[in-house]
């Protein structure tokens, strides 16, 4: 900054000057080179002192609130160095009491001019008062002239327009985040009987969002639903739909449809929602008690199945090779097949195999070799398939799950035809199992919640009734009966004698639901075990 | 027999059968089941365990009733590897022929425990200890007395008796089972005990586990044993 010797860091006194171009030049050079908001209006305080004031203070508003008075503290001051102090001004943080120079609450004050000391200018862009800047002269200084004026006009209005765009690169940066953090996969806790590992890269690595997603859906009966899908394109309108998508595939999971009925219900609703686009989903369903997993593929690559020694192979799915989804009425089978304990399940995108120059059965081959010869924790077998897959513009995702089953002794199941004795001979299973599982302490809640259901059923039911219990982190009782209405709460009248078994459930048990299922319903609850 | 399919057939109520009829249609079930019935029960360790009860307390050269054996897996094998003179008797071909090759050094007859008459007829009793695993459930309610009582009656006095079910509270109803319609009846575990007891024996072993049978769609169930003694002279 020019300052003529002798003047310390004040301008000379003397006759206006034409407005300095070169210094406004650099100026607006530095300004528009700024750094947020605050940054900007540091920065516009240093081209105005001591240049055109010794004081200046500049204030913005909470972009927040648009239209609401400046904050009362000035984000930036700088003041000329005092005599003596040989120093360069400084510019200061933010002063933490209210300045009396600062305007109060109110529309900023646009006060002063040619001939006063204290010059106001607001600060203002794209029709928003976006603050102002206060620039003081001492006495040693003659008042601000016409030129100042202008100077400092120009400097603001290309400051403010900094301040703009800070804020608006501000608001976008929140917003991106909003739309990234509700976009991006994240599953719940693993369910009781299997291990949970997955791994997402978006391609788009700016808005760290894409086409890919990933699920784990916790069915009733301690089923797990294992979900991964692909939408055709990156970055944010593949991740519109896909979260469109992700969000059917939750709600048809959650009506326990089966997983070729899933997928083809998917298949209708993407062809709804986006009708040119093209989607693979790949569906398992893993019954921890049975050990059992069905599988259904729209058009996904294949997923792999690690046994318990390391045999690794390609689940060559029935009609897994067919149509992807949204393009209509694609041919879906389910496949069903063992999963033993301790074996793998890896689903996984086509970013993790697919790379132009490489034919991908090959690809395939290789990643079948790598997930076999792969043992240790979950953890490392997705680093170790994620290092292999390289780098790659494309979406990756990489979801594995280890099947651990639940212990046949930890699983009861009876049939029993109904009748006036049902629902005591159950309370009696369930009091012999409790005893059993040495859960004695909370066997009169369970039996008590279990008698009412099995009432229930039995009132409904035509043919057998079936009966479950299930010790995993709770405990699980369901009972299964042939008639498809599903239990509603309801407030009985005061002479009601029915009625009021589901609310001595409710209100015994921690969770409490119902399920559609071939051949009739099964309604369900869990009771947590007493540390 | 150890497992069912959740949903029961459309001809859930039992229909008005002969024995005849009826002894026909559960033995053409277990002539379709053939070898699966070992692929899909594979463990078995409840049934070792009774048989291993049992195996305690006979002498060498002891003659066994083998009731519904089946393949002649596990039980019968091992009572013939333990020395025991076996007897299988069942109601079909099939099974018996896969006994028969399972194992050879024991007799296998073609029959229906029902038909004996208090004479032990031509099955050479009276035996020193009878086995039936998962036979009774085959029999509608009101036979099961009758055929422990004729179990009863063709052992000598003191004879042991190991038994197992299914823990399910039905009587004589339709069910698939791995593939082959057939009508299953069962009691939940106070109520078999009461029937036993009933037949003139008194329990001194019980065991209940829960089984996980390995093939689709079929629920885990709980499999009751019960070791027994023959009562009175």
């Amino acid at each position: 900054m020019a300052a003529e010797p002798g003047q310390g860091s004040r301008l000379p006194p003397g006759p206006p000057r034409p407005p300095d171009l070169a210094f406004l030049r650099a100026a607006t050079v530095r300004l528009t080179g700024a750094h947020g908001p605050a940054g900007a209006a540091r920065l516009l305080c240093e081209e105005l002192v001591p240049r055109l004031a010794d004081t200046a203070r500049v204030y913005l508003s909470d972009p927040e609130g648009e239209g609401r008075p400046p904050r009362h503290h000035p984000v930036a001051v700088r003041t000329v160095a005092a005599p003596g102090d040989g120093g360069a001004p400084e510019t200061g943080a933010p002063e933490t009491e209210a300045h009396p120079a600062g305007p109060g609450p109110g529309p900023f004050p646009a006060t002063g001019g040619a001939g006063t000391r204290t010059l106001a200018v607001p600060l203002e862009a794209c029709g928003r008062r976006l603050g102002g800047a206060i620039l003081t002269r001492g006495p040693g200084r003659p008042p601000f002239d016409d030129s100042a004026v202008l100077l400092a006009g120009q400097l603001t209005a290309v400051a403010a327009l900094a301040v703009h765009h800070a804020q608006v690169e501000l608001s976008h940066a929140a917003i991106t985040d909003v739309v990234r953090q509700s976009l991006r996969p994240e599953p719940p806790p693993p369910p009781p009987g299997v291990e949970i590992a997955h791994r997402y890269r978006p391609g788009d690595r700016r808005m760290l969002v894409g086409g890919d997603w990933f699920d784990v859906i916790p069915l009733s009966g301690c089923r797990v639903a294992l979900v991964v899908g692909d939408v055709m394109g990156h970055g944010l309108q593949a991740a519109a739909l896909m979260a469109q998508l992700r969000t059917s595939v939750q709600t048809l999971a959650a009506l326990e449809l089966p997983p070729d009925q899933v997928l083809r219900s998917l298949d209708d609703i993407a062809r709804r929602l986006a009708g040119e686009s093209i989607t693979t989903c790949l569906y398992a369903v893993y019954d921890p008690v049975v050990r059992r997993c069905g599988i259904a593929s729209a058009g996904h690559l294949p997923p792999i199945l690690v046994h318990r020694d390391g045999r690794a192979e390609l689940l060559g799915l029935e009609a897994s090779t067919g149509l992807p989804i949204g393009l209509g009425r694609p041919p879906i089978e389910t496949t069903e097949i063992a999963a033993d304990d301790d074996s793998m399940l890896i689903l996984y995108t086509d970013g993790l195999v697919e790379r132009r120059d490489h034919d991908i059965d090959n690809r395939l081959e290789r990643l079948r070799a790598t997930a076999g010869a792969a043992g240790g924790p979950l953890e490392k077998l997705c680093d170790v398939l994620l290092d292999r897959a390289g780098g790659t513009d494309d979406d990756v995702t990489l979801l594995v799950a280890r099947f651990r089953g639940i212990p046949s002794e930890h699983v009861a199941g009876w049939f029993l035809e109904p009748h006036s004795r049902t629902p005591g001979q159950v309370r009696a299973l369930v009091r012999r199992t409790l005893q059993d599982w040495g859960l004695s302490g909370i066997s009169w809640r369970v039996e008590l919640a279990a008698g009412e259901l099995v009432a229930n059923a039995c009132r409904h039911a035509t043919r057998l009734i079936s009966v479950r219990l299930v010790l995993t982190d709770v405990v699980l009782f369901e009972v299964g009966d042939d008639d498809h209405r599903l239990p509603v709460l309801r407030s009985p009248g005061e002479l009601d004698e029915q009625g009021r078994g589901l609310h001595i459930v409710a209100d015994l048990a921690e969770r409490w639901g119902s399920t559609r299922v071939a051949g009739g319903k099964t309604v369900w609850f869990t009771v947590q075990p007493s540390p | 027999m150890a497992e069912s399919d959740p949903a029961p057939t459309a001809a859930g109520a039992a229909p008005d059968l002969t024995r005849q009829e009826f002894r026909a249609l559960q033995a053409a079930a277990f002539d379709r089941i053939g070898e699966r019935y070992d692929e899909a029960f594979p463990h078995k360790e409840g049934q070792e365990q009774a048989v291993t009860w049992l195996l305690q307390r006979l002498r060498p050269g002891a003659r066994v009733l083998d009731a519904g054996c089946g393949t002649g897996l596990p039980s019968a094998r091992r009572l013939a590897d333990a020395g025991m003179a076996v007897t299988g008797v069942d109601i079909s071909p099939v099974m018996l022929d896969l006994a028969r090759r399972n194992v050879p050094e024991a007799r296998f007859l073609e029959m229906d425990l029902l038909d004996l008459g208090e004479e032990t007829g031509g099955l050479g009793g009276p035996f020193d200890a009878a086995v039936a695993f998962f036979c009774l459930l085959m029999l509608p309610r009101r036979d099961i007395g009758p055929a422990l009582r004729r179990l009863h009656g063709l052992l000598v006095p003191g004879g042991l008796l190991t038994l197992s079910m299914v823990e399910i509270d039905m009587d004589d109803v339709g069910f698939q089972f791995l593939g082959a319609p057939v009508r299953v009846t069962g009691y939940l575990r106070d109520d078999l005990r009461a029937v036993v007891e009933e037949a003139g024996f008194e329990v001194q072993y019980t065991d209940a586990i829960s089984y996980a049978p390995a093939t689709t769609q079929a629920p885990p169930e709980v499999q009751l044993f019960l070791g027994c003694q023959r009562r009175g002279g």
